[in-house]
């Protein structure tokens, strides 16, 4: 009895969600008949078969003519570095945002942390102020002999054990 | 920059959806596989290639040879921006959890310093009042010493329009 082989697990289909600028997209959309996931998707499908048919070619120029000069190997070049540079302009333009969108965010904070710094500042310099107001008070009434306190439960227990009663 | 703004700077972004079938996409994935790219990249640059291809028709050499040179020239222009951009958000994001830690500390300790100076103010009516019983004269308060670094930053404030510290 033998098993079949294994087929690697290739999900029934799947979609991708891709993004660009909207000027690229637009050159895009006028290749197709129609527009649709089904239409991009024959678009990719038709784009992979011609990519593979380039490598093939490029392959082929490497070994038999100067890729710099060839008319064919320069085109497959130019083909290539406008698709990497498609595919970079919406990522370059959403990283972009983000940091455009941190910058605001940033400087939320900033001026947050700006705010409680004043107000750590404010308080800061009244306490600092109350001190010195409490040491001048306690350094006049120290030159003055103190007037008997009304009773407190804690002054008169205080007395109370000074007298000797313990 | 509002973002009424940066929809005026930023170009306009589209997101599309691409839906493969089970036969495109074993296909895909060898293609993944041996090209080591993203999902999203190669759905992206497969399409862009499409239209790389579409735009090349007609072209003489010396086209060819421009619009290669030009393209070159902005791919090397975006992955700059885009090596700046990575870098300054790393640096902001930075800031943030630096900002969000010191606004954490400020949360806990302003109320600290308020209540203690409350107690102080509560403490400082009472000696005040013991020493108007008493009749002791306290000299009123005079004015907060300033240093220099308060007076050198009055300084800047003035210069910048801003009020200086109140003392």
């Amino acid at each position: 009895m033998s098993f079949p082989a294994e087929e690697p697990l290739v999900p029934v289909e799947r979609t991708f969600e891709v993004e660009f600028l909207e000027e690229d997209l637009e050159e895009i959309r006028a290749l197709m008949d129609e527009w649709s996931e089904g239409a991009l998707a024959a678009l990719v499908v038709e784009s992979l078969s011609q990519f593979e048919r380039d490598e093939a070619s490029w392959k082929a120029l490497e070994t038999t003519s100067n890729l710099d000069t060839d008319f064919t190997g320069q085109e497959l070049m130019r083909r290539e570095t406008l698709a990497l540079l498609i595919s970079m302009r919406s990522r370059t333009v959403r990283t972009e945002m983000r940091m455009h969108e941190l910058g605001i965010k940033v400087q939320a904070l900033e001026a947050r942390h700006a705010e409680k710094c004043r107000e750590a500042e404010t308080l800061h310099q009244a306490t600092a102020r109350l001190r010195r107001r409490r040491a001048r008070i306690e350094e006049a009434l120290r030159g003055v002999t103190p007037r008997p306190r009304a009773s407190s439960p804690r002054s008169w227990l205080a007395r109370f054990f000074t007298r000797g009663n313990v | 920059m509002s973002k009424e703004r940066a929809a005026l700077v930023f170009p306009a972004l589209v997101r599309v959806w691409v839906r493969l079938n089970k036969p495109s996409l074993v296909r895909f994935e060898q293609f993944l596989k041996r090209m080591g790219w993203s999902d999203e990249d190669a759905v992206k640059i497969l399409l862009a290639y499409a239209l790389a291809v579409a735009k090349g028709s007609g072209l003489t050499p010396e086209q060819v040879r421009d619009e290669l040179g030009a393209a070159r020239a902005e791919l090397a222009t975006l992955r700059h921006r885009a090596f700046m951009a990575d870098d300054t958000i790393r640096t902001l994001e930075m800031n943030i959890t630096g900002f969000t830690a010191a606004l954490d500390q400020f949360e806990r300790s302003l109320p600290a310093m308020e209540e203690e100076r409350a107690v102080l103010m509560s403490l400082t009516e009472c000696l005040t009042a013991e020493a108007a019983g008493q009749g002791v004269e306290v000299t009123p308060d005079p004015p907060d010493p300033v240093t220099s670094h308060q007076s050198l930053l009055n300084f800047f404030r003035y210069q910048g329009n801003r009020p200086p510290t109140k003392k």
